[in-house]
């Protein structure tokens, strides 16, 4: 075991791959938040008045709400005085062809891994590649076009689509939900707008890779997609940032809105830069993630989360018609001086509704991993079913694994079963796989992989393989 | 939760004191709990402000009514506590070899330092048990030398009864079990008013080396009372603890315990029901802190919720840095009888330490359709079918109780024994 231990000192040591920073004239607001930043962000926008009263509603609720404190997490103080909250990349012409992007911005999705003028060729996904809050370039548009759907930034969507905007947006979260939603609210800069019209299935799966850039500059995302009746749509979100010193606030929030019969599937692989060995830098990722699924409609979250110093996120599922089905696949990995409280809520309100928790945490080295969920079944939920499994692997004598669900259940038909082990990765296991050839540091890797499988098979495709490579290249800065 | 005097009671050491007025200074800290507070986040929080305390009379009021018909028959040495106080009368304090049974009052005066760790302040975040610290300076200490067998059980037998205000009493037990020996503990919880009030009940518990304990809890007091009692425990080298509580009686039956694993090899084992109707609200409260390797520990609980009660379970398995080798389950399911009943069930592990097996499991759901209809189909009516069921789920957790007379009197309670 000792060369287990040596091995995995040596490789915590490795750096992340894809620490890097690119350098792009930005536009930055000075830091700081009062109604001012909030009607300078919705004027740079451009925005309509609603939106701006929207805004400044949520300001003035976040004004109020204190930063809550009960996750199991070790916070700095976040100065919300010291954040810049509006940062565009320089303005561009109008580009006509990809070969018009950026060439710095290429080269920046080449480092990573998505040459993005090989993306339509390649692969059958659309691409809203997002720089700084702002949408660079959006792909795909036409195909999707011809099916009717809408698939574009949310500055976008405000300016074309404001009917649609104006309905749904905040009627999952609303402005007070939360005080990082509020805050949200009151400053998110970009972020995506999809909506699929009745009875389509869109042609492809959607998906945007989000990237931080520029220092001291909080990202405010806002998603919102839409599927109306009978429509099914795959949404893909993954990322990657580049190496810092300071810690960044990421506080999105993510709007899905199933409506009768609809489908919607939304995977994330989270790779951001999870800070040094010492937990110095990294990125704060606290989110608030939300569907409503009406009558028989279905809502699916994946997430594989390796990445971020901070992890504070709970995809959640409001299953308000009948017959609505939830779910939630997640593996979440922490190591070094990483900690992630995640989990999901399932709140119950249709009659015979079922939602299933697969939640696998991995912790490392000096991580410290919470699953914390909530299944709600309401007075109304007849026959309402849940079944909830959470497993956590402990990979390291310093690292923690918690598990922290909460059941409530209101109506004597519900039936609702709660699962959890905590293992760790047993030296026979090890040395079985060993003794065939295999070196430690595989044998852990497809162990772990093992572990994950569940989840990983419920990804789409394009994101499993990216998914196992993350994972793989995570443990190799963290154990054997 | 209010205090109705500033003035702490009296008795001890000059570090009980010091302690008893920190204890009052914490309770105006922490106020009253909130649903913020994660450990009281189900509990009737508009109640529990009603409280009151203060210092306990000198005597209890006498009591004028048939206490054994309500208690199990046990034989052997009990104490009666009536309002906080105890009441020699009632009380038998037979010595018996290798075991001083005293009352708490005596235990102060004559050897405090038996009773010193029952004082200590620490980090307290529960103000009720600031309030007990404060304020509770009778009761009963239990003190069983090394190399006894006790084959009788120990009764504590706590009464509420219409007292004075303050509307809160505070009683404290105490418990030792020296090295190498074994004892029964029997707590059972009654009352004998239809006033509001509560009774505020801190048991400590401390397990020498290969000692064994077997505690049961036996929570009936009135619907109008509420009722909150804490057991803390610490656990010596392959000492064993076992706790059986039953939680049947009070608006708000709460029975929280911590158990520190602090000896190699140490186990814990607890098991309970928890039995609601009316309004009731009934918590489980459980803590167990694997703080030594090769500890074991499990918690099983079930709970059966019936017109608009509710059920709580929050239980915790800790599992502390270097406690390698620790085997931790718990479990608890729960049935649903009613349409206004609710249960409320966290089961929650906190794992720092890489060699251990944990698992923790929760169930809700309602009489099983299927089994009745079984039932019925030979013809058993409705009404019966549906109690042996109930029955059937409830009396896995009677099982576990060692002592005959407290069974029977456990299912006379449940009304099973008339089926």
């Amino acid at each position: 075991m000792s060369e287990t231990l040596r091995e995995i000192e040596e490789l915590t040591q490795a750096s992340y791959e894809y620490g890097f920073s690119t350098d792009l004239d930005t536009d930055v607001a000075p830091p700081g938040l009062n109604e001012d930043i909030v009607r300078l962000i919705s004027a740079k926008k451009d925005e309509p008045e609603w939106l701006l009263e929207w805004r400044l509603k949520a300001y003035a609720a976040w004004k109020d709400m204190e930063q809550p404190d009960w996750a199991k997490l070790n916070i700095e103080p976040i100065d919300y005085e010291a954040i810049s909250y509006w940062a565009a990349p320089k303005k561009k012409p109008v580009l006509d062809s990809m070969d018009d992007v950026d060439p710095e911005i290429r080269d920046m999705f080449d480092k990573l891994g998505i040459p993005l003028h090989e993306q339509k060729m390649l692969s059958n996904v659309a691409v809203d590649a997002i720089v700084d809050s702002v949408s660079v370039t959006t792909t795909f548009k036409e195909t999707l076009a011809e099916a009717g759907v809408i698939f574009c930034s949310f500055s976008e969507a405000v300016q074309d689509h404001p009917e649609l905007v104006r309905e749904h947006l905040g009627s999952v979260v609303p402005v007070r939900d939360n005080f990082f939603a509020a805050l949200n609210s009151a400053v998110f800069s970009d972020g995506s707008f999809c909506y699929i019209p009745k009875g389509v299935r869109c042609p492809m799966e959607l998906s945007t890779y989000f990237r931080i850039n520029s220092q001291n500059t909080g990202q405010f995302e806002r998603t919102l997609i839409v599927a109306e009746d009978d429509s099914h749509v795959s949404y893909l979100e993954g990322c990657t940032a580049p190496q810092r010193d300071e810690n960044q606030l990421h506080a999105a929030v993510v709007e899905l809105v199933a409506k009768d019969r609809a489908e919607i599937k939304y995977s994330t692989v989270q790779n951001w830069y999870p800070g040094d060995e010492n937990g110095l830098g990294g990125i704060y990722n606290f989110v608030t993630k939300r569907g409503r699924a009406h009558t028989d409609a279905k809502i699916s979250w994946t997430q594989v989360e390796t990445g971020s110093a901070i992890t504070w996120k709970y995809p959640s599922v409001i299953l308000q018609g009948d017959r609505s089905v939830g779910e939630f696949y997640s593996v979440a990995l922490s190591s070094k001086r990483q900690q992630a409280d995640t989990g999901t809520k399932m709140v119950h309100i249709g009659a015979d509704t079922t939602s299933s928790i697969i939640s696998k945490g991995i912790s490392a080295a000096q991580g410290q991993n919470t699953y914390r969920g909530l299944v709600k079944m309401m007075r109304s939920a007849e026959n309402a079913r849940n079944y909830t499994q959470c497993d956590s692997l402990l990979l390291g004598k310093e690292c923690g694994a918690h598990t922290i669900p909460y059941i409530e259940v209101k109506n004597p038909s519900a039936q609702v079963e709660h699962e959890a082990s905590t293992s760790t990765v047993g030296e026979d296991q090890l040395y079985y796989c060993r003794q065939r050839g295999m070196t430690e540091e595989d044998a852990m890797s497809m162990i772990v992989n093992g572990f994950c499988r569940e989840v990983f098979n419920e990804l789409p495709m394009e994101f499993a393989v990216e998914a196992q490579r993350l994972l793989s290249v995570s443990l190799e800065g963290s154990v054997g | 939760m209010t205090i109705s005097s500033t003035a702490p009671a009296v008795g001890g050491t000059d570090a009980m004191a010091d302690a008893r007025l920190g204890a009052l200074d914490r309770i105006a800290e922490l106020g009253p709990p909130t649903r913020r507070d994660e450990a009281w986040r189900y509990a009737p929080h508009r109640q529990l402000g009603e409280l009151t305390f203060g210092p306990s009379p000198e005597s209890g009021p006498s009591l004028s009514v048939d206490l054994d018909s309500v208690v199990p028959t046990l034989s052997g040495p009990r104490i009666v506590v009536v309002n906080g106080a105890v009441d020699r009368d009632r009380s038998k304090l037979a010595s018996i070899d290798g075991i001083r049974i005293s009352t708490l009052g005596d235990a102060l005066a004559e050897r405090p330092e038996r009773v010193a760790p029952h004082f200590e302040l620490g980090d307290v975040d529960d103000v009720f048990l600031a309030a007990n610290i404060a304020f509770g300076n009778d009761g009963a200490v239990i003190h069983i030398e090394d190399n006894v067998d006790l084959d009788i059980p120990i009764h504590i037998i706590d009464v509420a009864v219409p007292g004075d205000s303050p509307n809160g009493t505070c009683t404290g037990v105490v418990v030792h079990v020296g090295s190498q020996s074994s004892a029964t503990v029997v707590e059972t919880r009654v009352g004998f008013t239809d006033a509001f009030g509560g009774s505020n009940i801190r048991t400590s518990v401390t397990l020498d080396a290969d000692a064994t304990l077997e505690h049961i809890v036996l929570q009936d007091v009135p619907t109008e009372q509420i009722h909150l009692s804490r057991v803390d425990v610490t656990q010596g080298l392959n000492s064993t603890f076992r706790a059986r509580s039953f939680n049947l009686g009070a608006a708000y039956g709460r029975l929280a315990y911590t158990v520190h694993l602090d000896g190699e090899g140490a186990h814990a084992d607890l098991s309970g029901l928890f039995f609601g109707f009316g309004d009731q609200t009934l918590d489980q409260q459980l803590d167990i802190t694997h703080a030594a390797p090769n500890c074991t520990s499990r918690q099983s609980y079930r709970g059966v919720l019936d017109d608009s009660s509710t059920g709580v379970f929050n239980g915790g398995i800790d599992v502390k840095p270097g406690a390698d080798g620790t085997d931790a389950e718990q479990s608890n399911d729960n049935l649903l009888l009613s349409n206004r009943a609710e249960i409320n069930t966290q089961p929650r592990l906190e794992i720092l330490a890489d060699e251990v097996a944990c698992k923790h499991g929760a169930t809700v759901g309602q009489l099983d359709d299927t089994a009745l209809y079984y039932m019925r189909s030979r013809g058993i009516p409705a009404d019966e079918a549906r109690r042996l069921l109930i029955n059937g789920f409830a009396d896995q957790a009677v099982d576990d109780v060692g002592i005959g007379a407290v069974r029977d009197w456990i299912t006379h309670r449940l009304g099973h024994d008339d089926v």
